[in-house]
């Protein structure tokens, strides 16, 4: 798995050297060195005319790096300030760096392969530097921290921009370091500097900051790790300079890196959730209704044993939610068609906007208890309308859960006990009837060809029942189906859509997850759609090559199929035929062979597979595969919709 | 030729001339044809994109087909329905061949959860 490079040789002596005494250097700055000014200085400001790159470094003491050679040649204890940021990076438990290579950023990519072993954190290569993003995205919702990539400037952040974007909508944390030429000196490299890097995508980036002394970045580096990791979470960026990276350090006990500690999440205030407690025990019909609430197996329990405290339904919100409760609990639902809460609890919902308005129409409460309230975001509008809830709580709905929960046990009495069980029942008949009227729908159409979805997932569900399964893709092509067909019955099983509800992100974050369960024992497992595969083919190279096991099944209906209705109705609103919508939303002729794909990236790959019966077989020869430790895909040809 | 151009002016007037009840009998009339409403289901039309390739695995199934041909030449031209596009715009006789497609579809009882494994399986873990 490490790919460790044998041209270590090159930098022997010196190297070790530095090493040894950078490791004796490092613990002693984290704990009480005092702050002193770098030997690497700040790059000036360009006023007037800028200087070339060798005078602007030889202002800062620093230099090019044949000059810096001959000068490490002179001195053996100036080494690559890359090191120290290594150095830095390596205090942020980050297991691994996502990169498609890129000059801007070759002092810390040769740093991280040779002084920092490729290990933690490991590099992947990636074949676009949206499969960084994305890889990192579904990384972080299934490991529960961050992973980092790093991109060049311009360029690379471009191409990596849309999978922050869609981290951003899904607020997940991903420490995004940019390289940045920021005195280029050839019309190749003059298009990758920016006047402002981080404007590239602070749209979308909880915080960014420019490290052009070593000083700055050490700070900056442990900024960006606390802000994207405090609710509510977001990537974040650290542009650094290449001639920095690329400079010598000649004195490093000047040098320090800040101590990592994590802010607890915000907790709600006392009196606020105290009134939350009362007006959930005293409601007749309260409802749960949550977004992205479980950030870890904790909270999963946690939502359990609120909602089982008031044997209140639960019902995990729309397709940007987590899945953070049980999908068979019998209290997971809306409660029945009858049900009409008086009392409505939101977690973690930026928009609350309808419920809080049809509540005050019937008479009835809503309570948001939501992170969102700290973070109104930027430019993006996924924030939200605004809610005219009864009672608003600024701040992290799991954190806060265990002194409402606590409030909650407090206020109720033997009474009200006797009718939250009553009520109970009532909501667990109503589970039952719904469910199993799903699940006979799920019979229609079982034996046609394209194989139906509901089939698809039937089929793969039967056959992971008995693995500790995840599944790293979302669900917003397959309709309800995963969720009426699996069993979600860990914290574990599901993580959620893409957050922006942009195409691309199945594939990817599918290798992120199951990087992240990779040597867990979980077996994970993805339903991709083909325009999803097609936004990021070249991850499953990543996949094969870093032998990252996860079984990639293709829902392969040949098309964009959501829009065809979409144009179609558009065609017919203005009263020019339907029968062109299929212009621009239909992938056939050529028909394309996943299968092939895959192999040419190197995985066990079969299909397309368009009898029902022949669906089984092939998932399990793929999934012996998969079981082994590599990738597999089957490529299924199945109904639109 | 004057006798075929007059029977098109014809034909397109008189649906104009025709009280909605005649409209409506004369629409309930046609024939579809079962060949060429399959073509419009699948490839012109694209119904199979939400209703499935044979109308029965998607939302909502079509198969079995409760609406008379007048009514559903009707709702399709002008649904009801938020997601359904209308398809106002095409002719009667092509909306009455997809119908007779549909109707061609031999409506079969599918097999209940407990008769397929998987799916039982799915329903034991229900509580």
């Amino acid at each position: 798995m490490s790919e460790r490079s044998g041209k270590s040789k090159n930098t022997g002596v010196g190297r070790r050297r530095f090493l040894k005494g950078a490791a004796v250097g490092a613990a002693a700055l984290v704990t009480n060195t005092p702050a002193e000014s770098a030997p690497a200085l700040p790059l000036p400001r360009l006023s007037v005319a800028p200087p070339t790159e060798a005078a602007a470094l030889a202002e800062m003491g620093l230099a090019l790096p044949a000059q810096a050679a001959a000068q490490a040649s002179a001195t053996v204890a100036a080494v690559p300030a890359s090191d120290f940021m290594v150095d830095v990076l390596k205090t942020l438990d980050l297991d691994y760096v996502a990169v498609n290579p890129g000059s801007a950023f070759d002092g810390l990519h040769e740093s991280l392969i040779n002084y920092g072993q490729n290990k933690k954190p490991e590099m992947l290569t990636c074949l676009h530097e949206e499969q960084a993003a994305a890889i990192s995205h579904g990384y972080a919702k299934a490991a529960g921290k961050p992973m980092m990539i790093a991109v060049h400037g311009t360029v690379g952040l471009l191409h990596a921009s849309f999978g922050i974007f869609q981290a951003w909508c899904d607020r997940v944390p991903m420490l995004v370091v940019v390289g940045h030429n920021r005195n280029p000196t050839s019309n190749i490299n003059r298009p990758h500097s920016a006047q402002d890097m981080g404007a590239i995508a602070r749209d979308y980036t909880k915080w960014d900051d420019e490290a052009t002394t070593l000083d700055r970045f050490a700070e900056a580096a442990v900024k960006a790790y606390t802000y994207g990791r405090t609710p509510p979470m977001g990537p974040t960026l650290l542009v650094v300079d290449s001639a920095l990276q690329d400079s010598r350090i000649s004195d490093r006990s000047r040098l320090r890196i800040p101590a990592l500690t994590m802010p607890a999440p915000p907790q709600g205030d006392t009196n606020a959730v105290k009134e939350a407690a009362r007006l959930l025990v005293n409601a007749q019909t309260p409802l749960i209704t949550i977004g992205k609430v479980a950030r870890t197996p904790k909270g999963w329990d946690l939502m359990i044993e609120l909602a089982e405290l008031l044997q209140a339904p639960v019902f995990v919100g729309t397709y940007g939610s987590w899945q953070d409760f049980p999908n068979r609990h019998k209290l997971n639902g809306r409660g029945g068609a009858a049900y009409r809460p008086d009392v409505t609890l939101g977690l973690e919902l930026n928009d609350m906007a309808a419920a809080a308005r049809n509540a005050r129409a019937g008479g009835g409460k809503t309570i948001s208890i939501c992170a969102e309230y700290l973070s109104q975001g930027r430019n993006i509008h996924d924030y939200g309308n605004y809610s005219e809830v009864d009672l608003a709580i600024a701040a992290d709905a799991e954190a806060t859960l265990p002194s409402l929960i606590e409030e909650i046990r407090r206020l109720i009495t033997p009474e009200k006990r006797t009718a939250f069980d009553a009520r109970g029942a009532k909501i667990a008949a109503a589970h039952h009837e719904e469910r199993t009227k799903q699940l006979e729908e799920a019979r229609f159409g079982w034996d046609v060809s394209p194989i139906s979805i509901q089939r698809m997932i039937a089929e793969l569900g039967a056959q992971i029942k008995n693995d500790d399964w995840s599944i790293g893709s979302g669900h917003q092509f397959t309709g309800d189906w995963q969720r009426v067909l699996l069993n979600f019955d860990k914290h574990h099983r599901y993580w959620g859509d893409c957050g922006g509800f942009g195409i691309g992100y199945d594939t990817q974050a599918a290798v992120g997850v199951a990087l992240a369960n990779k040597g867990t024992g979980r077996l994970t497992v993805a339903v991709v759609g083909d325009g999803d595969l097609n936004f990021g083919p070249g991850t499953l190279w990543t996949a094969a090559h870093h032998k990252i096991p996860l079984l990639f099944l293709v829902h392969n209906n040949r098309g964009y199929q959501a829009e065809v209705m979409i144009v179609q109705r558009m065609c017919s609103q203005r009263g020019r035929g339907t029968e062109n919508a299929h212009i621009g939303t239909t992938l056939n002729n050529p028909d394309i062979d996943y299968t092939k794909i895959a192999q040419g990236y190197g995985l066990y790959a079969e299909g397309p597979v368009t009898d029902p019966n022949k669906l089984a077989p092939a998932l399990q020869r793929a999934l012996v595969r998969v079981r082994a430790g590599e990738p597999a895909l089957v490529d299924v040809i199945s109904q639109a919709r | 030729m004057k006798v075929a151009a007059l029977s098109l002016i014809v034909a397109m007037i008189l649906p104009s001339m025709m009280t909605g009840r005649q409209a409506q009998d004369s629409v309930a009339n046609l024939t579809g044809n079962v060949e060429r409403g399959k073509t419009l289901f699948t490839a012109a039309f694209k119904c199979a994109s939400c209703h499935g390739t044979t109308g029965e695995s998607g939302s909502p199934r079509l198969v079995p087909m409760r609406r008379t041909q007048a009514d559903f030449i009707r709702f399709v031209q002008k649904p009801t329905a938020n997601a359904m596009p209308a398809f106002g715009d095409q002719p009667p006789q092509a909306l009455a061949d997809v119908y007779a497609y549909i109707k061609s579809i031999p409506e079969r009882t599918p097999p209940s959860v407990q008769s397929i494994p998987v799916l039982n399986d799915v329903l034991k873990t229900i509580p």
